[in-house]
C-alpha cells in the first residue's frame, strides 16, 4: 500500500513537471504551427542556469526565478533569428529546431566538459504518507504544475494577449487582417513558451542528473501529452500529463515498468489513431 | 512543379558523372587500406537508408523522425535468424525477412496514420515515438536482443551461382554494398519516373488535388512507406553483418535524425543528394568523431542550421545539379 502511493505521488509529480514542459509546447505550436524539437534543450538550460545562479549566490530559490526570464531571452532570440525566416516551412522549422538542439547539447557539453551537476532542494522537509516519508518538494511540484496550467488557462481566456493568441491559434491569416500584430503575438508566445520549459527545468533540477541530454526524453513525453490533449482545450494537458507521467506507474502494478512504459507509448499512437484531434476534442 | 519523364542530353553528362563516381567507388579497394574499406561499406549502407528517406520525404513529402525503426528491424531481423537458422540459404531467408518485416510494419503504421488522416508533424511524432517503442525493446528484453550489449553476427558465407562469398571479408561485403547501392539507386530513378512516382509527386504538391483527381492518396503514402520502409530494411541487413554486431544504436533517435541531417544536407528529392550526404558525412564522422568529438557533432549542427535557413534545397540540390542528374 505504501509502495503503491509512493509510485502513485511519484507519477503525479512527473505530470506536474510534463505540464510546465508541455505548457509551453502546447503554446508554440498551437499559435506558431511549430514544432519546437529544442523545447527539450530550453528545460536543458533552464535546469543549467539554476546551477550556475546556485553556484555564483548559493541561492536555489533565486536560480528557479532568474532561470525562466533568461530562458524567455533566448527563446526570443530563437523566434527572431531563426522561426521568424521559416514561416510556413513547418517542415524546415522542425529541422531548424533540431539543429538547435544539437547546438544547444553539444555546446553545453563543450562549455561543461560533459561533467554532472546537481543542485539542493530548496524545499527538503518530508511529509508523512501512510508511515513512509515522502518528499514534500515532490508535492510542491505537482502544486506549481497544477497552478501554471490554471494561470495560463486563465491568460488565454481572460486577457487582451489570451484573445489574440486564441484569434492566431483559430485562423492566422483573418486574425491579421482583423489588426492583430500576429507577428509580434508569435514572439510573445514563444518566449512564453520558453520560459515555462526553462521554469520546468529549473524546477526539476534538485530531482535529477543534470546533463547535456537531460532534455530529450521530456521532449518525446511532452509532445505526447500535447497530442493527447488537443490543441482544442488547454485543460486537454491536465489529462495528456495524467495520462503520461502517472500512467507507467499505475500499469507498472500489472507488470514491468519497461512493459508498462511501451504500453503506454503503444497507447498514445492508438490515440492519435482514432482521435486525432486529442482526447478532449 | 513540372516534372517530365524524359531522359534529356544534359542528363547524360549527369549519369556520365555519377558512373565516374560509382567506379571510383568500387576502385577505393586497390588503394585505400582495409580500414577506410569497411568505414566506407557501413556509408555504403547508410547511402542506401538515406535513399530510403529520401523516396518517403523528399518525393512524397512525409518526413518520417523514426526512420531508423526500419533500419534497426532489418538489422535485427537479419542478426536474429542468421544466429538462429545457421549457415547455408540462411542469409537470403534473412535478407527476405530483413524485407518483410519493415514493409510489415509500414504498412501498419500506414494504416494508423495515413487513412486517419494523420500527416505532417503529427506523423513525425508517432513514427519518433515508434523508434523509441523499438528502441526500448530492443536494450530491455536481453534473452531476444542481446540486450543493450546488442547481438553479433557470426561469420556468413553465401552460396551464390558463381560459387561461395565470404561475408565476413571485409572487400567481398564492399562490394555486396556497393551493388545495393547501385541497384537502389537504380530502383529509385525507376519507382519516381514511374505513374506511381508520379502520382506521388502530385500527392506531395497537393493531396486534395491529387485525391480529386481520383488518386487513393493514403494508400499511395501508406504503398511508398512500406517500400521505404522495406529499403531501409535492406539496408540494415547490409550494415549488421558489415559492423559484425547489432546492437539498440541502430534502432534509436540518434540514427533517425542523423539520416534526416544526411538527407537535408544532400539535398531532398534529388536521390543522389542524399546518397552521397550519407556517403560523406558517414564517411567523415567515423574518423572526425573521434579526433574532433563533441566539436564534430556541433559543426553538423550549425552546418543543418545555416542549410534549412539559406539553402534549403540542400548542399546538392542546385538546379545545375537537379538538372544534371534529373531525379525527381
Amino acid at each position: 500500500m505504501q509502495q503503491v502511493l509512493v509510485q502513485g505521488l511519484n507519477g503525479l509529480s512527473l505530470a506536474g513537471i510534463l505540464i510546465l514542459v508541455a505548457l509551453g509546447l502546447w503554446f508554440i505550436f498551437g499559435v506558431l504551427g511549430v514544432i519546437n524539437l529544442a523545447h527539450g534543450e530550453l528545460f536543458m538550460l533552464g535546469a543549467y542556469a539554476v546551477v550556475l545562479i546556485h553556484n555564483l549566490t548559493g541561492s536555489v530559490w533565486l536560480g528557479m526565478v532568474l532561470a525562466p526570464l533568461l530562458i524567455a531571452v533566448v527563446g526570443l532570440g530563437i523566434e527572431v533569428s531563426v522561426i521568424k525566416r521559416l514561416y510556413e516551412r513547418p517542415f524546415d522549422t522542425l529541422l531548424a529546431t533540431w539543429a538547435l538542439s544539437l547546438i544547444a547539447r553539444e555546446g553545453v557539453t563543450l562549455v561543461t566538459s560533459g561533467s554532472y551537476q546537481g543542485v539542493p532542494a530548496p524545499v527538503s522537509g518530508t511529509i508523512n504518507i501512510a508511515g513512509a516519508g515522502y518528499p514534500l518538494y515532490r508535492i510542491v511540484l505537482l502544486v506549481l504544475g497544477v497552478i501554471a496550467l490554471i494561470a495560463a488557462g486563465t491568460i488565454l481566456y481572460r486577457t487582451g494577449l489570451g484573445l489574440r493568441a486564441r484569434a492566431v491559434i483559430f485562423n492566422r491569416e483573418i486574425a491579421g487582417s482583423l489588426g492583430i500584430n500576429v507577428r509580434l503575438v508569435d514572439s510573445i508566445i514563444f518566449s512564453l513558451g520558453a520560459a515555462l520549459a526553462g521554469l520546468a527545468g529549473g524546477l526539476m533540477s534538485p530531482l535529477i542528473t543534470i546533463s547535456p541530454t537531460m532534455g530529450l526524453p521530456f521532449l518525446a513525453l511532452s509532445f505526447l501529452v500535447v497530442i493527447l490533449g488537443g490543441l482544442a482545450r488547454i485543460w486537454g494537458l491536465a489529462l495528456g500529463a495524467l495520462i503520461m507521467g502517472a500512467g507507467p506507474a499505475v500499469v507498472a502494478f500489472f507488470t514491468t515498468p519497461v512493459l508498462a512504459q511501451i504500453i503506454i507509448l503503444a497507447l498514445a499512437i492508438m490515440v492519435l489513431r482514432f482521435r486525432p484531434r486529442g482526447l478532449l476534442a | 512543379m513540372i516534372r517530365t519523364l524524359s531522359v534529356r542530353r544534359h542528363q547524360w553528362l549527369g549519369l556520365t558523372v555519377l558512373a565516374v563516381a560509382i567506379l571510383g567507388i568500387a576502385l577505393a579497394p586497390i588503394f585505400a587500406s582495409s580500414y577506410y574499406i569497411s568505414v566506407l561499406g557501413e556509408a555504403l549502407a547508410f547511402a542506401v537508408f538515406a535513399l530510403a528517406l529520401d523516396l518517403l520525404w523528399g518525393v512524397s513529402g512525409v518526413l518520417s523522425f523514426g526512420h531508423a525503426a526500419f533500419f534497426g528491424i532489418g538489422a535485427y531481423s537479419f542478426g536474429l535468424l542468421t544466429q538462429h537458422l545457421g549457415s547455408g540459404s540462411a542469409p537470403y531467408v534473412a535478407l527476405i525477412a530483413a524485407l518483410v518485416v519493415p514493409a510489415v510494419l509500414g504498412i501498419a503504421l500506414g494504416f494508423f496514420t495515413f487513412f486517419s488522416g494523420v500527416t505532417g508533424p503529427y506523423f513525425a511524432i508517432i513514427t519518433l515515438t515508434v523508434a523509441l517503442i523499438l528502441s526500448q525493446i530492443a536494450t530491455s528484453f536481453p534473452h531476444l536482443t542481446g540486450g543493450l550489449s546488442g547481438l553479433s553476427i557470426p561469420g556468413l558465407v553465401l552460396p551464390t551461382p558463381a560459387g561461395e562469398l565470404n561475408l565476413s571479408d571485409v572487400v567481398a561485403i564492399y562490394y555486396v554494398g556497393l551493388a545495393v547501392a547501385v541497384i537502389a539507386l537504380v530502383v529509385g530513378f525507376v519507382l519516381v519516373r514511374a505513374p506511381f512516382g508520379q502520382a506521388l509527386l502530385a500527392a506531395a504538391d497537393s493531396d486534395p488535388r491529387a485525391a480529386s483527381l481520383g488518386y487513393n492518396t493514403a494508400l499511395l503514402k501508406t504503398a511508398v512507406l512500406a517500400f521505404s520502409g522495406a529499403m531501409a530494411g535492406i539496408a540494415g541487413a547490409l550494415y549488421a553483418p558489415m559492423a559484425s554486431f547489432v546492437n539498440p544504436e541502430v534502432v534509436g533517435l540518434t540514427l533517425s535524425t542523423n539520416v534526416i541531417i544526411w538527407v537535408a544536407l544532400g539535398g531532398r528529392g534529388v536521390l543522389v543528394g542524399g546518397m552521397l550526404g550519407a556517403l560523406t558525412i558517414a564517411f567523415l564522422s567515423s574518423y572526425l568523431s573521434g579526433t574532433l568529438g563533441h566539436v564534430w557533432v556541433l559543426t553538423l549542427g550549425i552546418l543543418l542550421l545555416l542549410v534549412v535557413l539559406f539553402k534549403p534545397s540542400g548542399l546538392l540540390g542546385t538546379r545545375a545539379i537537379r538538372r544534371l542528374v534529373g531525379s525527381a
